[in-house]
This record gives C-alpha cells, sequence and structure tokens, in this order.
C-alpha cells in the first residue's frame, strides 16, 4: 500500500529511499497499467472519488497529495501530468474498495488490533522511555493527519493487508518453462545507431508575432483560469465565555460522589511479567527453568535463542484481563511464583505475580476536580446546545448578523478567497485549524449564494457554528499582459516541438520510401549518428538521450528497420542493429 | 530478488490488482475528472502534444 510505505517512509531511510523507487516506477509504469474497474465522472460536488458508499473529499484529498508530493519535489501540475496524482487517487480508492470487500466478507479489525499496529509504528521511534503519546502527536504533525484520520488509515489498511495476505498466498508457483520464458523475455539484448533531432536544435522561421501569442492566449485560456474564491465567516458558538459562567457547588460535587461512590472504586491491580510462546513445550520449559530459579528473560533466550517472547512487566486489572488469564493471575495470593502455563489465542502465556495492589475507593478529596471538570463539561454542553437551537430559530426568522450576535456569544473565524481546495491563493490552507470539517465547511461555504447563512452545523469537536458567505469572487483569468512573456516562451517551444516532429515525419516517409538512406541522412544534415550497444529493456541508468518511458519500444522493432522514437527533449530517428537472448545457463544468476 | 520470487511477487500481485478491479468496478468506483482537471491539470503543456507512436498508450 503506498499510504503504508509513505507513513512510515518518514521514520525509516531504507523505506523512504524504497518509495522513491516506488514512485519512479509508479510514474513509468502508470502508462502501460490500466486502472481497471474505474469509471470517470458521475461524482459530483467537492467530492473526487467515489466508491460504494465512500466518497474521497477534494479537501482530503488535496492534503494527501500535499503530504505526498513535497517529499518528490513535484508541483501538483506536475504530479497531475505525469499520471501521479490519479494514481494516488485510484491507491487512496483500492484501499476504500478493498476496505469494504473486506467488510462484506467478515473482516473486522477491533480497535485493540487497531491500537496494537498503531503501537507497532510508535513504539520503536518513542524508545524505551520515550513518551508514546507525544511521539503519535508528532506523527499526526508531520502526517498532518487527524487522530481519528490516523486510527481509521491504520484499521483500512490493516483490513486491507489480511484481505491481500489470504489472496496474495494462494497462488501456485510459476513453472520452470515460464521461468525461462521470462528469463530470456527480460534480458534480451540489443544494439541501436540513432540520429537525434533535438526540438531546441530547430531553427524556427519566426518567433510568434503579437497576434499569434493572442490567439495562443484565447486558445489556452484555462490555462490561466483563476478558480472561484469565497470570503466566508464561519462563527463557533463561543464556549469560552460560557465556561467562565458556569459553576457547580460543593454540595452537588459530594452528592454526585455518595450516589456513585462504585465509579470510584480502583480495583485488585497485580503486577505479572510473563513470556509469550507459541508452543506449549516451549512454555513448559520455560516455566520450568524459572521455576528453578533462573530468570525469566534467560529462560525464553535458553529456550527460544531469543528474547523476543520475552514481554516484561504488565499490570493486570481484574476486570479487563481476559478470562483465561484472570482465573490463573487473580488465583491465590502466591507473589514470586510460576504460575502454570495458559493458553490464549496469542499462544501459551509463563507468568510471574511480581506485586498485588488490593482494590481501594478514591477519597472525595482526590476525585472531586475531575467530578467538578465532567460537571462543568456537562452544563456547558446543554447550555451550547440550548443557545444552538435559539442560533436556529434566529436564522429561521431571518434575523441579520447584528441581531445574533447580540443574542449568541459567536468567535468568528475570517477565511478570505478560499477555494475549494480549502486553500487561498498563495497555497495557504486556510482551514489548518478546522481540519476534520475542512471537507464540510467547504462545500458548505460553496453551496451558499452571497450575503446568505447557512443554517446550524455540528463540528466534529462538538461545537456548533454557521457559515456565512460575505463575497464571492468569480471565477477569472489572469490577463494577457502578465502571462504574454510566460506565453511566448511556451509558445516557441511547442511550435519548434511541432515542427521539429514534422521535419522527422518528413525524414521518415523518405526513408520507407527508400528515398534517401540513414548515412545519407547523417551526411545531408551534418548529424553524426551515435551507437548505443546492449541495451536491455529495465535498466538503472537508460543511456542518453532515450528515456525509460520509450525504451520498450525498441524491443518491439524488427531489426534494421529504420523508425522514430521520443527521445529526451526531443526525437530520434533510430535502428536496431543487432538483437541478442542470453544464454539459459545464467539464469539462477539474474538479479 | 530471485526470478523465483520476482515471478510470485508478479502473480500475486495479478491476482489481488484482478480482485480489485472487480471490486472496484462492483462498487461503481468513480472519479471526478472534471473536479480534477479544474484544480491541477493548468499547465501549457498538456494541450501540446502530438503521438508519435500510436499504440504505445
Amino acid at each position: 500500500m503506498v499510504m503504508q510505505v509513505m507513513r512510515q517512509g518518514r521514520f525509516s531511510g531504507l523505506i523512504k529511499f524504497g518509495f522513491i523507487t516506488l514512485l519512479v516506477l509508479g510514474t513509468f509504469g502508470l502508462v502501460l497499467s490500466d486502472v481497471r474497474g474505474v469509471l470517470t465522472g458521475g461524482v459530483s460536488g467537492s467530492n473526487v472519488a467515489a466508491v460504494g458508499g465512500e466518497t474521497i473529499s477534494l479537501t482530503s484529498f488535496d492534503r494527501t497529495l500535499n503530504r505526498t508530493l513535497p517529499r518528490i519535489g513535484i508541483s501538483p501540475q506536475e504530479s497531475y501530468q505525469l499520471g501521479y496524482t490519479q494514481q494516488l487517487l485510484n491507491n487512496e480508492m483500492r484501499g476504500y474498495a478493498l476496505q469494504i470487500a473486506a467488510k462484506d466478507i467478515g473482516i473486522e479489525v477491533s480497535r485493540d488490533q487497531v491500537a496494537k499496529q498503531v503501537a507497532s509504528i510508535i513504539n520503536p521511534i518513542a524508545g524505551e522511555n520515550g513518551n508514546k503519546q507525544e511521539v503519535l502527536e508528532q506523527v499526526l504533525r508531520a502526517q498532518g493527519l487527524t487522530e481519528p484520520e490516523f486510527v481509521a488509515q491504520v484499521g483500512r489498511e490493516t483490513a486491507s493487508s489480511l484481505l491481500t495476505g489470504a489472496l496474495s498466498n494462494a497462488i501456485a508457483p510459476a513453472s520452470g518453462e515460464m521461468l525461462e520464458d521470462l528469463y530470456l523475455y527480460e534480458n534480451e539484448t540489443r544494439d541501436v545507431e540513432l540520429i537525434a533531432f533535438r526540438h531546441e536544435d530547430f531553427k524556427l522561421e519566426q518567433e510568434p508575432d503579437e497576434a499569434a501569442l493572442k490567439t495562443a492566449y484565447e486558445g489556452l485560456k484555462e490555462n490561466f483560469a483563476i478558480p472561484e474564491s469565497r470570503d466566508v465567516k464561519l462563527m463557533v458558538i463561543n464556549d469560552e465565555a460560557l465556561k467562565a459562567k458556569v459553576d457547580v457547588s460543593e454540595e452537588e460535587l459530594r452528592r454526585i460522589y455518595d450516589e456513585d461512590k462504585n465509579a470510584f472504586v480502583v480495583q485488585e491491580t497485580r503486577k505479572v511479567e510473563q513470556a509469550i510462546l507459541k508452543e506449549e513445550i516451549q512454555a513448559q520449559e520455560v516455566a520450568k527453568l524459572a521455576e528453578g530459579g533462573k530468570a525469566l528473560k534467560e529462560a525464553v533466550k535458553d529456550v527460544t535463542g531469543d528474547e523476543k517472547a520475552y514481554i516484561g512487566d504488565i499490570d493486570f486489572e481484574k476486570d479487563a484481563t481476559q478470562a483465561e488469564l484472570r482465573t490463573v493471575v487473580f488465583d491465590g495470593k502466591n507473589i514470586g511464583k510460576v504460575l502454570p502455563p495458559t493458553q490464549t489465542p496469542l499462544g501459551y502465556h509463563v507468568m510471574i505475580v511480581k506485586k498485588i495492589t488490593p482494590p481501594a475507593m478514591k477519597p472525595f478529596s482526590q476525585v472531586k476536580s475531575e467530578i467538578k471538570k465532567e460537571q462543568l463539561e456537562i452544563k456547558t454542553s446543554d447550555q451550547i446546545y440550548d443557545l444552538s437551537a435559539t442560533l436556529d430559530d434566529l436564522l429561521a426568522g431571518g434575523a441579520t448578523m447584528e441581531e445574533i450576535q447580540s443574542q449568541v456569544p459567536l468567535k468568528t473565524n475570517e477565511f478570505k478567497g478560499l477555494r475549494q481546495t480549502g486553500q487561498n491563493e498563495e497555497g495557504k490552507d486556510l482551514l489548518a485549524d478546522f481540519k476534520d470539517d475542512a471537507s464540510e465547511i467547504v462545500q458548505t461555504a460553496f453551496g451558499l449564494l452571497e450575503s446568505e447563512t447557512s443554517p446550524v452545523l455540528q463540528l466534529k469537536d462538538g461545537r456548533y457554528a454557521v457559515l456565512h458567505v460575505s463575497a464571492i469572487t468569480p471565477k477569472t483569468y489572469k490577463p494577457y499582459d502578465d502571462v504574454k512573456d510566460e506565453l511566448k516562451t511556451q509558445t516557441i517551444a511547442s511550435d519548434k516541438a511541432t515542427q521539429n516532429r514534422m521535419l522527422v515525419k518528413s525524414l521518415q516517409e523518405k526513408l520507407d520510401k527508400g528515398e534517401t538512406t540513414f548515412s545519407a541522412l547523417s551526411e545531408e544534415l551534418k548529424k553524426p549518428i551515435k551507437s548505443l550497444p546492449g541495451l536491455k529493456k529495465q535498466m538503472d541508468n537508460t543511456p542518453e538521450p532515450l528515456i525509460p518511458a520509450t525504451l520498450n519500444l525498441i524491443f518491439a522493432q524488427e531489426k534494421d528497420q529504420v523508425f522514430t522514437l521520443d527521445i529526451k527533449d526531443g526525437l530520434a530517428l533510430i535502428a536496431v542493429t543487432k538483437t541478442a537472448l542470453p544464454e539459459k545457463a545464467d539464469k539462477k544468476s539474474t538479479g | 530478488m530471485s526470478l523465483l520470487k520476482k515471478v510470485g511477487d508478479q502473480e500475486k500481485n495479478e491476482t489481488v490488482n484482478t480482485f480489485v478491479g472487480l471490486k472496484m468496478e462492483q462498487y461503481g468506483a468513480r472519479i471526478n475528472d472534471g473536479l480534477l482537471r479544474q484544480i491541477y491539470g493548468r499547465s501549457l503543456d498538456s494541450v501540446e502534444y502530438e503521438d508519435t507512436n500510436p499504440g504505445f498508450f
């Protein structure tokens, strides 16, 4: 999964390197791979794609893109042209499709499993003593993801990996004949001779004049479009102001404590040192060594050869412990005794109880602030809910913004020049503080008329808000004078490319008709014939001026026949002079 | 990477790709290409293109 590779790529130079390789392969491999099952069109509004009931919004996809592209140093436009944007989107869609398929089949990833998966990503970075929460937050910041997004993504990828794992393990190995054919196919070598015609070298008879540039501008106008933008105000009910007014009395806190004493009981916990082994016999050997006085960690090492199965100390809370383990761990009060190996779906547990902390009741003084915090939150949210109803009534009654603000405490966030990507003209993410709601904000804001206010929305964090569109700047185009120089450079380059293509096409026709020869052309045009021996279908360094994207075409041509090939910054007339297949005996040494 | 592993991986990928392709079709996977083009497709280079190698794509 590309997402997986990318995420982990942050932390591992090796994987990062792998990703770059993957991208290069992807960039050029893309043109050859078909995207099966995807239709275009038919997705409405600001969503870029839909799979089953799931949609991928432009804002969320744009974030994925912005997270990925800086690492490989290409712009969104270049990425779109290279087809990488579509490939990335397709990968996201594959992820969704696999997730739905996994769900259909009945693969569900529990929150526990997701938590373990997240831990396996975080733990190696945090180390033994690192603060895991902090590391998680750093990871999220670095990735530009929210925690729910990250968790959902890990869940999706875990389910998908299970499914793809099951699919790919059902494959029979390839036959010897097939390997031989494939080896021959992959390792064929060819020698070529070519005459290069670089676009840049083509001499134009005349540069485009003002009139030609203006015509080009009209034809390419869409390329200079400045998308519609809107000035939007997001007014959130100000809970800070409310919190200051709400209070809970000491008597009320005491009453809640007395009424709900069970909630403040701390259960018995036992600190348990444990090892989890795959085989029962190993578990018994480890238990025997530990009973004989050997440290558990050492015992695990002696039996299995390494310490992987040693888990270390963990606090078990009685009610939260798995039933199989609970009956063993919480039986009796033998501290330091090696408990009999116990089987769970994880394997055979060998455990030693190190410490017992008896159940206790938390005193009122200790939990008072906790109860108060909770009560304040409940009271504030009740009031906020009431205010949201008032706000709704005011909006329905046609109240002006001023009237609304006089009755409901609102905190205003202004987004000037908001585009459908959630960014402004400079590419700044205006909705950075509202990432969870960015998609809904954009969708709502672009569905309103100028001076219109939306109905009350509930944000993902529970707060209530309304959106007001104060101005709409319609789609415009950069004026001709601003883009003239850029346009001229581009037009000259494309004129040269077009005329160069026409020249090469006419030379190719002459060659086809037998009116000239390869060497006669070289002499006539004073262009040298370049020899490139030993070309292979897949090369780490494609020799100049050939390019990886068209290298394969050389292997689809007849020997000694001149044909036209796209090369770096131009075209070439090229002919295969020699083809060779490798000796079959080498096949095992291939890499 | 040994050739055997290479062939094996290729077949596995092929199987997974076919499966995902079928599922995408079943779930009616759709791309809003108009929106993508509108947002990211603004560049001169995309306009000037002449296919001299028909059949390659």
